[in-house]
């Protein structure tokens, strides 16, 4: 019964990601012919997952605005040099990793815990990962994801936020698979320090 | 050794790097079905996959409470795709070359007007003066002394330096004052002119043949023909600025006249004793053989030349 439920599930997925992928696709063929209508579209599309991505990279509403606006513009500018050879989520994704960075090195003031602190914490602390989780606030989850460093937040942001698969992730963040790997689950240890950092326990 | 540690030593068959895919389900089809067979048996991969699965939801429950764009920014962007597209620093090179050929087309333009309007004696007489002098190498008294001939072709150049500007010599003066051509962009041209056209008699009709007869080498021609020749005639236009033509050609015959005068003398005796004591000659022939302090001063005489020019062109109406 379970195994029914699965390979269904399976089914459904890969229709679902296939159908997917080609309309966005089509959708940047027709951005490439300057087709402002299909930009719009596309806009409607990737607004919210690309400024939820943008806006916790860099933690503020106004950059996170002026960072889409750019990535929407080098979409329409450079639509015509993607080749097809990987998902179009994944170049636009691509983009706004470069601009969000670029931003972030410019700004150059990101607070973040330090690896030691977060290797003591999550020898110390003894409480079952997935109860302490369950029973946080998204504040809570939003003020720990804050100390993590953008590199940390962003593996994190593609991986859960955004269902990227771990090459997808590594080719829109320029960095091998194995650092992908181990990037999220330091993050994911760093997330747990800062939440007992920030005065979760008490 | 955390306890995750522990079980990658015992369990090294479990798929644990591959969990965390697992959970966001992006492994391939034949991967996610191999994850899902081995987590109905083991105990450690399913916590793991719990802990993961938490922290998708912790994490979705931040995506749902994400402030979303203001509603007009895709009009702002709209606005911005119709700026003009800025391109990426290499693909500026064509216009960058474009921007210089006509840079270049504008130049030559200034230059075929000027020399349509500077004096033809500027011209024509180097052209025969300079070599005649040049030959002053093989008469008695100068034999195989270059010097005089380059106190000469200097003297000559110099001259013609003087009547680059002026009320009196310039008849086109007034057409330059009228277009809005900044005076000292009309003076440049005609000094790269003027000073380039008699330096490349100097250097095209006069040195090879110099050079051919071993009489000059080339450091002797840096410091002893090239510097004073350039410093007269940076003081030639000065004068010729800041007073009149006249005034630049009399007080460049003097200062040369004096460097002649020894020459002058043994010409005259014909033999090496002075005709009347000059007791500060010898430091001031000196002065005119130091190559770097003469160019020094050619140029900061050209700067105040073309310093002074801006006012003087200003005030004298």
């Amino acid at each position: 019964m379970i195994q029914s439920g699965f390979a269904k599930y399976i089914c459904e997925r890969v229709s679902r990601d296939v159908y997917q992928e080609s309309s966005d696709y089509l959708l940047l063929l027709r951005v490439a012919n300057r087709d402002r209508e299909a930009l719009a579209e596309m806009y409607a599309r990737f607004q919210r997952p690309l400024f939820r991505y943008l806006f916790h990279l860099v933690g503020h509403k106004e950059l996170a605005e002026d960072l889409l606006q750019e990535v929407m513009v080098i979409i329409w500018q450079k639509a015509h040099t993607f080749r097809g050879t990987a998902r179009a989520s994944g170049w636009i994704f691509g983009i706004a990793h470069h601009q969000a960075f670029k931003a972030l090195r410019r700004d150059g003031s990101a607070t973040c815990l330090e690896l030691e602190v977060v290797m003591d914490l999550v020898d110390e602390q003894a409480t079952p990962e997935a109860d302490l989780l369950r029973r946080t606030t998204h504040e809570e989850v939003s003020l720990a994801l804050a100390c993590l460093t953008p590199e940390h937040r962003e593996v994190l942001e593609l991986a859960f936020f955004q269902d990227f698969a771990c090459k997808e992730i590594a080719a829109i963040v320029g960095i091998p698979v194995g650092t992908v790997k181990s990037r999220l689950s330091y993050a994911r240890h760093a997330l747990k320090a800062a939440l007992f950092r920030n005065g979760w326990e008490t | 050794m955390t306890q995750h540690h522990k079980h990658l030593v015992s369990r090294s068959d479990c798929p644990v790097d591959q969990l965390e895919w697992f959970v966001n389900h992006t492994l391939p089809v034949e991967e996610q079905a191999k994850v899902h067979a081995h987590l109905v048996g083991c105990a450690f991969c399913q916590a793991e996959v719990q802990n993961w699965m938490e922290l998708r939801q912790a994490l979705q429950t931040v995506s749902v409470h994400t402030p979303a764009p203001r509603a007009d920014l895709f009009l702002q962007i709209e606005q911005q795709l119709d700026l003009p597209h800025q391109l990426a620093p290499w693909l500026h090179l064509p216009r960058l070359l474009q921007a210089c050929g006509l840079a270049l087309l504008v130049c030559a333009e200034h230059f075929r007007a000027q020399a349509r309007l500077i004096r033809r004696e500027l011209f024509w007489m180097p052209l025969v003066i300079v070599p005649l002098i040049s030959l002053t190498v093989y008469l008695p008294p100068w034999q195989h002394s270059p010097g005089t001939a380059a106190l000469l072709t200097a003297l000559c150049t110099a001259f013609g330096m003087a009547f680059l500007y002026g009320r009196e010599v310039d008849p086109a003066r007034e057409m330059t004052l009228v277009t809005p051509t900044s005076p000292r962009l009309v003076l440049g041209v005609r000094c790269c002119l003027v000073f380039g056209y008699n330096l490349l008699l100097n250097c095209g009709l006069v040195l090879p043949f110099l050079a051919v007869q071993g009489i000059v080498t080339p450091a002797w021609f840096l410091a002893n023909w090239l510097a004073p020749l350039c410093c007269l005639s940076a003081i030639a236009l000065l004068l010729s600025i800041l007073v009149n033509t006249s005034t630049a050609l009399v007080v460049c015959i003097l200062l040369w006249g004096l460097r002649l005068l020894p020459g002058v003398q043994t010409f005259l005796m014909g033999g090496p004793q002075p005709f009347w004591p000059t007791p500060g000659l010898q430091q001031y022939e000196h002065f005119w053989h130091q190559g770097p302090l003469l160019f020094a001063l050619a140029i900061l005489t050209m700067v105040l030349a073309f310093l002074l020019l801006e006012r003087k062109e200003r005030f004298s109406g």
